[in-house]
């Protein structure tokens, strides 16, 4: 958390432990921290709370190693199925550390929370979110869906935090004994549903993390229910970072209307009826009937209430940073271009088998062939002893062969659309119909589309790369035209989305799409001179990178301008001076075959 | 395995709960395809209907759980011998993981049995174990599309063919598919759609009174399992009669001629391509009619159905901002008129 100073969030990460050791099973924890001294003193203090000690997931961690599966070798040697047990089966009741989790990819992670709810004594989870703020990436949507907490552990004043912790082995252990007499009254819940939609956030699991975590809480702090601090940094940790939107105070009938109604009177929205908590699909038994409606109602009021005079004031502009990190969150594994597992089948190769590869039985029977006779197994004919062991093929670790394929990496089409001066709204129509038509076409092949918009003194991620129709019409639908040419922070920007999409695996186009006259510098300055100068680099840079363009100028007349930038991008130049959808989505496609 | 989440008990959400209920009642409507974002109940409800259905009947050691009363001669494992002994088990509900290959998904050669005792055998996959139960997939929109090829083309044959690592044999495979996806994260392909019989979307009730009773009751599941069923077992046990009923009285309900007529007329107002859509509304009705325990399909169940059963199927125009649901409604309210 930005907003809060780093004592504060120091002392958060401490209670977070602590909650993980009374209920961790039940709730989890995302936290934003890198490998370094501050997130070691935090682990230090995490193993001395659960006094066991704790599992770290290797990333890339095989399959068969992590859900259990056959293990071949020993099979072998053994001559009968020898199975081995899953990591994550082991750590029953464990702590599992999963660093780097912002490299898991989304299958992965899904599998991993899949397997983990089979479990019965499923371990807990710690995410340690490693990922720098310019690659603007982050954790698998599914895997920080199903970690309650999400906090970020601060670099600074660790030294005098971790010494007088919140919460101590006492505390902690009788909290782990009161966890189940801790009683949810039924304005707390009220008002976390009310918070949900206040905040946006559609997932009720997250809801459900919200009183897990309070009621962890309040078992800490020794109450008997759970009390308004307790739900306050409930929700601070696990729904504010999941806020889509911001709970604008007038706006909101449930908070506004019932707590002060004299102040509301043209509100359109009315308050939900409280009479009948009970809907008429709802089958009526089986609910406990509240007595105390109408107190209960004031009082869960107030209680969203003090809960958003908590919001920290920096919200709106973090909400939007996590928005726009949310968007690309997949998850990465690198650039692949040979898969293990689809694609054209390329030849084997030696190897160890570990669930992501296939063994190629023939291949592997084949290259054990040649030295049966010197392994000593005795052919069937000449053999007269029954015993399988000396029947029994002899298969050396080194005869393993690997099957590889090879498949064609995705691709993701990048446009960098000037929206400045005069033409800005015919262009950005253009450019839009060329996005949509990109993206029909990418039901066929897969590909990703993303749209950077500049105008003014800056350029912005208009569209992050994706593959949905509903998403890119929404993104595109009202973008503004008009002003200066920044082309240089435009090139810059690109460059960096398509370095980011190297990394996810994907092969990366830029498509620019202007009329190459820059006339503002990257500190958002005017002057044509300098900032052709700066473009130019820029393109330059893109260009020594070897990330493939394609520049399309669409200056009514052609210009050595457009010419030269796209010289220096090393990009294919195709002027269009009317820059038809029709035609650039066409350019594209061949660009990209 | 921890005990499900009582079907009943899920609040709201009635469109997600009739596709699946008609899904149990009729399994050749041809699966179930729910969107929404995460954190809807999609696998609660999932799980939950397949503990609501009654054991059904297996032969004993058959892997791929083979009906005794309707032997499979061709079963690789039980070759459908009579008479076999029978035992009760479970309705199967089978998740596939998005990271699942396609070995782990068709089955492949035994490893163990290859390299050990050399011989070939076939180690059954996903497929086998969905076998006359439900083969859940979540986020099928991120799910590598051979796969989803392959997934629907046996969940239509109902047969899952294996010609690969020298191994050739075909068992068995009837299952209600049931994908579920967040269409924001990436969009199924239209011809992919249209393979999946009923389809719709699910949302978070915008209600905090709803919500409230979602939290509460799924707080109390969590606090006591196995008090929580109890109390819902009442609610669970005339859903399953309910259930039980349908399905014997599904083949005697009548299909009227104005029905059928109603049907067409409503396809060819939306323009939905093929007749599968038809087809598909037409058996989706039924399932409803013997859900009310009807006599026959009359129009309240067509108009139930087909939402459920054609707007997925609808020709996508880029440039019609309104959802597809709005569209099957408008046609709905000409055809009735």
């Amino acid at each position: 958390m930005q907003a809060a100073p780093p004592r504060r969030a120091a002392e958060s990460a401490d209670i977070a432990a602590a909650i993980l050791a009374v209920d961790g099973p039940g709730t989890g924890l995302l936290l934003l921290a890198r490998a370094g001294p501050a997130r070691e003193a935090w682990q230090q203090s995490l193993q001395d709370k659960l006094q066991q000690p704790l599992r770290r997931l290797p990333l890339r961690c095989c399959p068969d190693r992590l859900y259990g599966g056959l293990d071949l070798a020993a099979t072998l040697a053994a001559g009968r199925p020898c199975m081995q047990p899953g990591l994550l089966r082991e750590s029953a009741g464990q702590v599992v550390l999963m660093p780097m989790a912002e490299r898991w990819s989304v299958a992965d992670a899904g599998r991993l929370l899949q397997e983990r709810e089979c479990l019965d004594q499923p371990p807990t989870l710690v995410a340690f979110d490693e990922h720098i703020d310019d690659e603007s990436s982050g954790v698998a949507n599914a895997l920080a869906e199903g970690l309650a907490m999400h906090l970020e552990l601060p670099e600074l004043g660790l030294a005098a935090g971790w010494e007088d912790a919140v919460f101590g082995p006492a505390e902690i252990a009788a909290a782990r004994r009161t966890l189940k007499q801790v009683q949810t009254p039924a304005q707390v819940t009220e008002a976390v549903a009310a918070l949900t939609v206040a905040l946006g956030v559609s997932s009720l699991r997250a809801a459900l993390h919200t009183l897990r975590v309070a009621r962890a809480l309040a078992a800490l702090r020794g109450h008997a229910q759970i009390e308004q601090a307790d739900l306050d940094w409930a929700v601070q940790q696990v729904l504010l970072p999941r806020a889509t939107q911001m709970p604008s105070a007038p706006e909101e009938p449930e908070l506004e209307a019932v707590s002060t109604p004299e102040d509301g009177p043209d509100q359109a929205a009315p308050p939900p009826s409280n009479e009948n908590p009970a809907q008429a699909t709802e089958p009526p038994s089986a609910d406990a009937p509240d007595t105390s409606e109408q107190a209960g109602q004031s009082e869960a009021q107030a209680m969203i209430a003090a809960t958003r005079a908590q919001l920290p004031p920096g919200l709106l502009a973090q909400w939007q940073i996590r928005q726009r990190s949310r968007q690309l969150s997949q998850g990465r594994a690198g650039a692949k271009s040979r898969s293990r597992q689809r694609g054209r089948p390329i030849g084997v190769v030696p190897g160890q088998p570990d669930g992501h590869n296939r063994l190629d039985v023939l291949a592997t029977l084949r290259a054990a062939a040649p030295w049966q006779r010197l392994r000593g197994r005795v052919p069937m004919a000449e053999s007269t002893s029954p015993s399988a062991a000396v029947n029994r093929l002899q298969i050396r670790r080194a005869d393993f062969r690997l099957r590889r394929y090879e498949q064609k990496t995705e691709t993701c089409t990048i446009f960098l659309v000037d929206a400045s001066g005069s033409a800005a709204l015919h262009r950005l129509a253009e450019a839009k119909g060329a996005v949509e038509l990109l993206l029909a076409d990418c039901y066929v092949r897969r590909d990703h589309v993303a749209v950077i918009v500049f105008r003014g003194y800056k350029a912005e991620l208009l569209l992050p790369p994706t593959r949905s129709l509903v998403r890119a019409k929404r993104s595109l639908a009202a973008v503004p035209g008009g002003g200066g040419t920044p082309l240089a922070s435009a090139l810059d920007q690109g460059l960096q989305l398509a370095q980011d999409v190297q990394r996810r695996g994907q092969t990366p186009l830029l498509v620019v799409m202007s009329d190459g006259r820059a006339n503002v510098t990257r500190t958002g300055q005017g002057g044509r001179q300098q900032a052709q100068q700066e473009a130019l680099l820029a393109a330059r840079r893109i260009a020594a990178a070897s990330t493939s363009s394609l520049y399309i100028d669409t200056a009514p007349f052609a210009q050595a301008a457009g010419r030269e930038l796209a010289a220096a991008l090393n990009a294919r130049y195709l002027p269009l001076p009317q820059a038809q959808s029709q035609s650039v989505s066409a350019a594209v496609r061949d660009q990209v075959a | 395995m921890s005990t499900p989440y009582p079907f009943s008990a899920i609040v709201a959400q009635a469109g997600m709960t009739q596709a699946l209920l008609i899904a149990a009642v009729e399994p050749r409507i041809g699966g179930v395809l729910i969107l929404g974002d995460r954190g809807t109940g999609k696998s609660t409800a999932v799980r939950g209907l397949a503990a609501l259905l009654p054991k059904m009947a297996t032969v004993k050691d058959c892997r791929y759980h083979c009906d005794p009363h309707t032997p499979v001669p061709d079963c690789p494992s039980c070759g459908g011998q009579q008479p076999a002994k029978s035992v009760q088990a479970p309705v199967p509900v089978v998740d596939l993981p998005l990271g699942a290959s396609e070995d782990r998904i068709v089955g492949a050669l035994d490893l163990e049995q290859a390299l050990v005792h050399g011989r070939k055998s076939f180690e059954p996959g996903l497929l086998a174990s969905a076998h006359r139960g439900f083969l859940y997939i979540d986020e099928v929109n991120l799910l590598e599309d051979h796969l989803v090829d392959l997934l629907l083309d046996v969940a239509a044959s109902g047969e899952n063919v294996v010609e690969r690592e020298g191994l050739s044999l075909r068992h068995p495979a009837r299952f209600v598919l049931v994908g579920s996806g967040n269409p924001e994260e990436g969009e199924l392909r239209p011809q992919l759609l249209d393979r999946f019989g009923l389809a719709v979307d699910v949302s978070t009730p915008q209600d905090v009174q709803q919500r409230m009773q979602v939290i509460r009751r799924r707080t109390e599941f969590e606090d006591d399992p196995a008090a929580f069923v109890r109390r819902w077992q009442r609610q669970e046990g005339k859903l399953r009669r309910n259930i039980l009923n349908a399905r014997e009285a599904l083949d005697q309900i009548a299909v009227p001629d104005a029905a059928l007529e109603r049907a067409a007329q409503l396809c060819m107002a939306l323009g939905t391509d093929g007749l599968r859509g038809e087809l598909t509304l037409i058996r989706a009705a039924r399932a409803i009619a013997a859900l009310d325990a009807a006599e026959s399909v009359g129009d309240e169940h067509l108009q139930q159905a087909a939402p459920l059963a054609l707007r997925h199927r609808l020709r996508r125009d880029p440039l019609d901002e309104s959802g597809s649901g709005s569209r099957v409604q408008r046609a709905l309210d000409e055809v009735f008129a």
